[in-house]
């Protein structure tokens, strides 16, 4: 009853959303706006463990600086491929309030404080993750400081499987002990900045088991016109220490070098016990490279800011007009020097070739157990002002290394996309998928060792619409492969699908 | 029974007088730091607000078609906001692509993508073009070649008739 009672109203708010759209934002009686965004994600398929139907539904009621916020979230199953813990229920509300460099918030918020070494809170929908806390924020940016304060209970973003299964599917949501903490940033100079930051969970927990720590950061920032420079530093104390956790220490700088239109990047990390909370409220720089195709997604690094060390290096330069390369590597080690993380890569974007857009990419991904060797091609060609056409190719070689329980394996997999647009109304898409590793399957446990090439394939179909410019559905139908989805070093595992998925984002 | 008021609240202000809605206003750091803030900006001309990462291959593709635009109307007071929503992840990254791919845009910080949902972003490219008053009268999702000229159209359509500009080949 409680899962056609949700569904039900998800569906309403839906249909209310889709029919009112073309309409301009309604008032309310005194002038309030109404508005709000809607976004489904509805899967049917053979396997159980994608069958999922999931809803966010924002709405906002807005007057001068003031706004008040309210959502409704649907997820059935409520861990389809994230250890999520909303069910359904109202996940958000609260009332903010704007004016100049002035910002007030009660209810639920986010925070970022530093570069997410000492607390960085946030939603991202892909990863099924949202951290949001519950109390209070006051944010204040004027030309010579920034300020910003917070204080509540940061939501358990992953829970274990025992509270998953205990919890109250009425609430929504287990939350941490409170914490309060904030940041001073003073700008004396337009090209210099510094300040910190200070966090304090868990300092008035009631229950023994809650985990009472302090952390804190330094920062300072230079921006000139030939570069930049900015660097952190935060150390963590735990007044029970021998009970909970381990003091740490983390750094993180970064570099920009300009040259006409040469740019040079780099970073360097060293986090020592500093995952906090197992990383629920922060969220340091991985200093890796952000790949943007799905094969080389499938296969980054997975932070662990309780032991890591590494650098990046990258540089950007129009070796001709309309054409830009792009040469990038990153390592990682754990803190007693065993490699984690390797990636070398080079890519070329060529805007105006033979009437067409193209991106050429190779690279080589190295982690403990396999090396995967990389190459792309994309091409996007207007065929006219509105129609155009777009081919995307991935293929991946990868080698892996023994293990006690497997003999060494090679195999590879590629990836096609081939997509017809018409602006700016609807995109029809082939995608499939070919690999050779004999794990491919679903049942990872029992892999077929007899053969040591196997041929699996997925390919589905995919049409994208938007209806009267605010509504984007999308229809996908076929098989497709499991795989990880990674972004900014947190990874879910996307499970594989075999039928129909349909997503649905409405802005009012 | 609360699920139902929300809903009714919701269905309620539908019915209601319809109208052009206002842009939030908000401040973000710009990539020399200093605070950049809407309300302060306009009265200028039109306004195009465009929300971006480094790791989305739509948004590279749509800001090289901005970029064209801006240089067409820079000149009748458009302003274009390229606000990044790069996380600590990735934003050290954001300075190299605009220095080497020459933007000339304003480029906006917007670390922990408070502004991005602010304006109801869930995923980018969210473009919203304003009036010189702050009026939003055009927002598009996502990127497909071509979309850049329904937009150049808009915004030709905010410039004031005495300065009129032929859209782009």
């Amino acid at each position: 009853m409680g899962t056609l009672f949700s569904r039900a109203i998800s569906t309403a708010f839906f249909l209310t959303l889709a029919t009112c759209l073309p309409a301009q934002t309604p008032l309310l009686p005194g002038n309030i706006e109404v508005s709000g965004n809607t976004h489904f994600e509805w899967a049917v398929s053979d396997t159980n463990v994608s069958r999922y139907f999931e809803n966010w539904s924002d709405l906002f009621l807005s007057k001068g600086g003031f706004r008040l916020g309210l959502r409704f979230e649907v997820h059935e199953p409520p861990a389809s491929f994230a250890s999520q813990d909303t069910v359904t229920g109202f996940a958000h509300r609260y009332l903010e309030f704007r004016k100049g460099g002035l910002y007030l918030r009660g209810g639920n918020f986010y925070s970022l404080l530093g570069l997410g070494l000492v607390l960085r809170t946030f939603e991202n929908r892909t990863l099924r993750w949202d951290s949001n806390i519950d109390g209070l924020k006051v944010e204040f940016r004027h030309s010579f400081v920034d300020l910003q304060g917070i204080y509540g209970k940061p939501r358990k973003t992953r829970l274990e499987i025992t509270e998953l299964e205990n919890k109250n599917p009425a609430s929504m949501g287990i939350r941490l002990p409170a914490l309060a903490g904030g940041e001073v940033k003073l700008k004396p100079l337009s090209q210099f900045a510094f300040g910190g930051t200070y966090v304090n969970t868990g300092a008035n927990a009631s229950d023994v088991t809650d985990e009472h720590s302090q952390r804190g950061s330094l920062f300072g920032e230079l921006n000139l016109k030939p570069g930049s420079l900015y660097a952190e530093y935060a150390k963590s104390d735990y007044p029970d220490a021998s009970l909970f956790g381990v003091n740490g220490e983390a750094f993180y700088a970064s570099a920009n070098f300009f040259w006409g239109a040469l740019s040079l990047s780099g970073e360097y990390k060293y986090y020592e016990n500093f995952a906090i909370d197992d990383g629920l409220l922060n969220n340091p720089p991985t200093a890796i490279k952000e790949h943007l195709f799905t094969l080389m997604n499938r296969h980054q690094l997975i932070q662990n800011a309780d032991g890591e060390e590494g650098y990046f290096a990258g540089l950007e330069y129009p070796l001709i007009q309309d054409g830009v390369l792009s040469l990038a590597y990153c390592s990682t080690e754990n803190l007693q020097g065993n490699l984690l993380y390797e990636d070398l890569y080079g890519q070329f974007e060529w805007s105006e070739f033979l009437g067409a857009e193209w991106t050429w990419a190779a690279g080589r991904q190295k982690d403990e157990a396999a090396r995967y060797y990389n190459f792309v091609n994309s091409t996007h060609y207007a065929i006219n002002d509105a129609y155009s056409l777009k081919f995307v190719y991935e293929h991946q070689h990868a080698r892996v290394a023994a293990r006690s329980d497997f003999t060494e394996r090679q195999y590879y997999d590629q990836l096609v996309t081939l997509g017809l647009s018409k602006a700016p109304t609807w995109t029809l898409s082939f995608l499939g998928e070919h690999s050779t590793d004999q794990f491919a399957e679903l049942d990872q446990l029992n892999p077929d060792q007899t053969s040591k090439r196997k041929h699996h394939f997925w390919a589905g179909g995919q049409l994208d619409l938007k209806l009267w410019e605010r509504v984007d559905l999308s229809i996908f139908g076929g098989t497709r492969r499991e795989g990880k989805i990674c972004i900014g070093g947190v990874c879910v595992v996307k499970p594989e699908l075999e039928g129909a998925e349909v997503t649905v984002i409405a802005r009012l | 029974m609360k699920k139902l008021v929300l809903l009714a609240i919701f269905c309620f202000g539908l019915t209601a007088e319809a109208q052009e809605k206002t842009a939030p206003d908000f401040t973000l750091p710009t990539l020399e730091g200093k605070n950049y803030q809407l309300s302060k900006n306009l009265g200028k001309g039109p306004i195009l607000i465009n929300f971006w990462a480094t790791w989305c291959i739509p948004c590279r593709e749509e800001m090289k078609k901005l970029k064209e635009i801006y240089q067409t109307y820079e000149k009748d007071g458009l302003q274009i906001l390229s606000i990044s929503i790069d996380d600590p992840k990735t934003v050290s990254k954001v300075k190299s692509y605009i220095n080497t791919n020459r933007f000339p845009f304003t480029v906006l910080l917007d670390t922990n993508n408070e502004v991005f949902q602010l304006y109801k972003g869930t995923n980018p490219p969210l473009s919203l073009l304003l009036d010189r008053n702050g009026k939003i009268v055009y927002e598009h999702t996502g990127y497909r070649k071509g979309d850049e000229k329904k937009l150049e159209e808009k915004i030709a359509a905010l410039i004031p008739q005495e300065q009129p500009r032929e859209p782009q080949e």
